[in-house]
């Protein structure tokens, strides 16, 4: 069969998450070329600051010069290639090799060659020797970067997502800010697995997570009724493929509020939240129980609700970014920041991360659950047998378009469903070159 | 980054040879509790108050290595999230799908270099020991947690009972069968 088939459905070989010859395809294809999370701007507020980071799967430099602009560049020294950023984090006033001295700017330029004249002669012509510089951009504080100089603007990549984008990181006036470091982690799991699942997939999570629902991790119907007007039992879920492999799944608590309310977050920010939406983003925001998606490849966004982190009635909101980084096809790095409004308070920023660490968090009760999953896929499909097989990815085929809102993208009235992952691997296949795509690029309105 | 979370020390100088060796037993005792999943015991040698944060490991050029970033929590657990949380996924009502549970990872925790120091309040210490969670999922994946508890210990009549626990990983890259673990 071919790697995707979507005659009478849409079958995916197994192989795509398994076979190291598909993944060594995948770093030329998709590593190379797409555009990049690399961290917040939060990170690196002083000129001099930089942090240690994958950019696709290779190793850069990402920091902040004397004017306050950031650049991202290979951590590898144009002579011998030697890394020259061994720490996670620091501040400094240039990029110097251990090897033979070669010393760089923060724009990544080559500044100082040892013994330069007796080594080289007169005419060395240093700019020769910049760090590959990679292509840098922003959106609402979170860093972008691609290798790839001539392709599309990050916008253009992003597309239909941005609006979603604007909903979840440009509504609070001085934005989100980071609570520490990222933590790293590794699974040994193909970076799809999880990425895909939280491209949207909410057909998952009434079973892998339910002893989060029986401990009350989740709301219920009755645990937010009185801050609403109930709607019935069943949480409205929508997903979306928003093109170029980039999706959302929505789901909101079953109660009406008005004027829109934006539960969990400190109410003294739920005016500029309303200012500086659409209404099509406000319907988003508000009342909302979780949303999660992707950015294609590899980075993956989720906020998240919780009722009673700190005792009946202490509601709080925990917005998470990771990014799956593949070190081969059965190994997976994972990083995990933690995003809370720059203007909240402190003691409601400890309260967001005490609500995330315990449930999406990487040692969450939620994540670890997830991981049996993505473990298991791995374990059962080593084997040629298991390799020839293939997954499915036809549910929710049947699911009705929305229709009436503002929200832009392929939107679907369901979020128990594969739409998302379909949006998923269709452009992972368009990417990988692969013939008829399954779901054409006209069908993503 | 504002610093929020840092390890407990003390300017106490070291508790007497017996405390030493009367903590050591008491640890080597819980770790038994532990690498046998028995959490409903070992809850009961922790105050009420319990706290458990993991800093996230990060590497950095100073010197000496903190080996944390101070404003950033790994883990934030306390004995009643521990007990609602973790503990309950073992019961017989929920075992059945605590699906990272069920086989369970076995561990065995490997404790070295115990220091007790006294504190200023009566009948409380600083431990500071290594430990290292050895880990093996389902019987093939093999992996560890490493590092330093730094525990603030009271005496509770014959034993004792721990108020709090933070732990100092060694690995900047978590890489372990089983990360929600009582290191």
């Amino acid at each position: 069969m071919a790697l995707i088939d979507t005659d009478g459905g849409f079958r995916v070989s197994r192989r795509i998450y398994h076979d190291p010859e598909i993944h060594r395809r995948e770093l030329d294809s998709i590593f190379k070329k797409s555009w990049f999370f690399v961290g917040h701007v939060s990170e690196i507020p002083e000129p001099g600051d930089y942090v240690t980071r994958p950019l696709g799967v290779d190793p850069v430099i990402v920091n902040r010069d004397r004017d306050g602009r950031v650049h991202v560049m290979l951590n590898s020294c144009s002579h011998r290639g030697v890394k020259l950023c061994r720490s996670g984090r620091g501040n400094t006033k240039a990029h110097r090799c251990s090897y033979h001295g070669w010393a760089y700017g923060l724009d990544g330029a080559c500044r100082a060659v040892t013994y330069e004249k007796e080594v080289y002669g007169p005419d060395l012509d240093k700019s020769r020797f910049n760090l590959r510089s990679a292509r840098v951009e922003t959106l609402h504080g979170l860093i972008f970067a691609t290798w790839d100089h001539r392709g599309p603007s990050l916008s253009d990549a992003l597309g239909h997502m941005t609006y979603y984008f604007d909903a979840l990181f440009g509504k609070f006036d001085n934005g989100f800010e980071v609570m520490g470091s990222p933590v790293r982690t590794r699974i040994r799991a193909n970076w799809k697995a999880e990425t895909e699942n939280l491209s949207g997939d909410g057909y998952h999570t009434m079973i892998t997570h339910e002893t989060a629902l029986r401990f009350g991790l989740f709301p219920s119907p009755e645990d937010v009724a009185p801050y609403g007007d109930p709607i019935g039992p069943k949480f409205p879920g929508r997903t979306v493929q928003c093109g170029n492999g980039h999706t959302i799944r929505i789901q909101h608590l079953p109660i009406e509020t008005h004027p829109p309310g934006f539960l969990g977050y400190p109410e003294e920010l739920w005016g500029e939240i309303e200012r500086n939406l659409k209404p099509g983003q406000v319907d988003i925001m508000a009342r909302t129980s979780v949303t999660h998606g992707s950015v294609f490849p590899n980075l993956s966004f989720l906020e998240n609700f919780k009722t009673a982190t700190d005792g009946p009635g202490s509601m709080c909101r925990y917005t998470r970014l990771t990014l799956k980084v593949p070190v081969d096809e059965g190994l997976t790095e994972i990083w995990w920041w933690h995003l809370v409004p720059a203007d909240a308070s402190e003691t409601w920023k400890e309260r967001s991360q005490r609500a995330y660490l315990r449930t999406n968090g990487p040692g969450g009760m939620f994540e670890l659950d997830d991981n049996e999953n993505f473990l298991g896929m791995a374990e059962a499909n080593s084997g040629p047998v298991g390799l020839d097989q293939s997954y499915n990815y036809v549910a929710g085929t049947h699911h009705p378009d929305a229709h009436g809102l503002e929200w832009p993208g392929h939107v679907q009235d369901a979020d128990r469903s594969e739409h998302t992952l379909r949006g998923f691997l269709t452009e992972w296949r368009r990417r990988m070159e692969l013939t008829a795509v399954a779901e054409p690029a006209a069908s993503i309105r | 980054m504002k610093a929020r979370w840092v390890h407990p020390t003390t300017t106490g100088g070291p508790a007497p040879l017996p405390v030493h060796q009367q903590l050591g037993l008491f640890y080597a005792y819980e770790a038994e509790l532990l690498d046998e999943w028995r959490l409903d015991e070992w809850l009961d040698l922790v105050d009420e108050g319990f706290t458990y944060l993991i800093p996230v490991p990060l590497v950095t050029d100073h010197h000496p290595q903190l080996g944390y970033d101070p404003s950033a929590l790994f883990m934030d657990e306390t004995r009643e999230s521990i007990s609602e949380n973790w503990a309950a996924r073992l019961t017989d009502d929920n075992i059945a799908v605590s699906w990272a549970d069920r086989p369970p990872v076995r561990t065995r925790r490997f404790l070295s270099a115990l220091r007790v120091r006294s504190t200023d309040r009566p009948d409380t210490y600083l431990a500071r020991l290594n430990v290292r969670v050895a880990m093996v999922r389902h019987g093939t994946q093999s992996g560890d947690m490493t590092g330093e508890r730094f525990d603030v210990v009271r005496r509770a009549g014959d034993s004792f009972s721990i108020m709090s626990r933070f732990v100092v990983l060694l690995d900047a890259v978590v890489d372990a069968p089983r990360i929600r673990t009582i290191v």
